[in-house]
């Protein structure tokens, strides 16, 4: 009897059904950032804004990575359904503390997802989310650095808009990185 | 038609599961009717009947028909499922997944040679 299964997809069913999932969380994660950005936007926090506009996009373009691989692989991507978002928010702060939540909880899916493609073993899968668990790292390096902002510098009035001037210079730099540029 | 170079791959009460090497697909055999299936659509199909919620079909108290309609992946086929029915199609369809993972196993230890 020949191996149709293996033949007409190289991923298992159980890894299909939690990339499936991943997809959904990350369009989720882009509609909560599209939230944010919408959110600053009408209060006047317009680097804010700007930052969270980036980072929907970027949630997307995740999103549509694991699909196409989903797809290339032979399995069925599903196209997800995005579930109702937080709109509404007390502060600014607030909005970065979701922020870093959000991304903690991608980073703890895609972690799942690893520990699943070694079960499984599933290398192919397994490499191609190690460019997400990287991904994760800067990811909530910049949410956590933006987080302490508030730490430093308060949450009065004047101390936002200097927080907000700063939104845009947080830049993750990894270990090593500069010394490579300056060799 | 029944193609008699069919391996059955489950059966249950209700049903059976069958795979054609000659046309690589499968065949499900189930209220009477005999519809192929590529692995893609024999996927999407265990995907929605795992997806009914049984017990929210019983305690319904807006919708008394205990009944459910489904179609396959391309729309080729409905299926009007009682909740006997449903039980049963989860229970064929999950073994004939699980076979499909056995004989999966089977290949790659008879191309890597058994350890």
């Amino acid at each position: 009897m020949k191996d149709l299964m293996r033949q007409r997809t190289s991923i298992k069913p159980e890894i299909v059904d939690i990339l499936n999932e991943q997809v959904r969380i990350e369009a989720t994660a882009s509609a909560a950032y599209l939230a944010m950005a919408a959110w600053c936007d009408q209060h006047g926090w317009e680097n804010s804004a700007d930052h969270f506009y980036t980072q929907a996009d970027e949630e997307r373009m995740h999103m549509l990575k694991l699909f196409r691989y989903v797809s290339d692989m032979g399995a069925a991507a599903i196209s997800p359904q995005v579930g109702e978002v937080q709109h509404d928010f007390t502060t600014l702060r607030e909005v970065f503390e979701t922020a870093l939540d959000n991304e903690i909880h991608v980073t703890e899916s895609i972690n799942k997802i690893v520990a699943a493609c070694r079960n499984a073993n599933d290398f192919a899968t397994e490499s191609f989310m190690q460019w997400y668990v990287q991904e994760q790292v800067e990811e909530e390096y910049v949410a956590r650095r933006a987080l302490e902002l508030f730490d430093i510098m308060g949450d009065s009035g004047m101390d936002l808009i200097l927080i907000d001037e700063r939104i845009p210079k947080i830049v993750y730099q990894e270990p090593g990185a500069a010394g490579e540029a300056e060799a | 038609m029944f193609v008699y170079s069919m391996i059955q791959l489950f059966s249950s009460e209700f049903g059976a599961t069958y795979q054609s090497d000659q046309d690589r697909c499968f065949y499900l055999h189930f209220q009477g009717r005999e519809l192929a299936l590529s692995v893609c659509s024999l996927i999407a199909f265990k995907k929605k009947v795992d997806s009914v919620d049984l017990v929210k079909m019983l305690t319904d108290e807006e919708d008394y028909s205990d009944v459910v309609l489904l179609s396959t992946c391309q729309r080729e086929a409905y299926f009007l499922l009682s909740i006997r029915e449903i039980i049963d199609l989860k229970e064929l369809l999950g073994g004939t997944l699980v076979m499909l993972e056995l004989n999966s196993i089977l290949h790659k230890q008879i191309n890597c040679g058994i350890s």
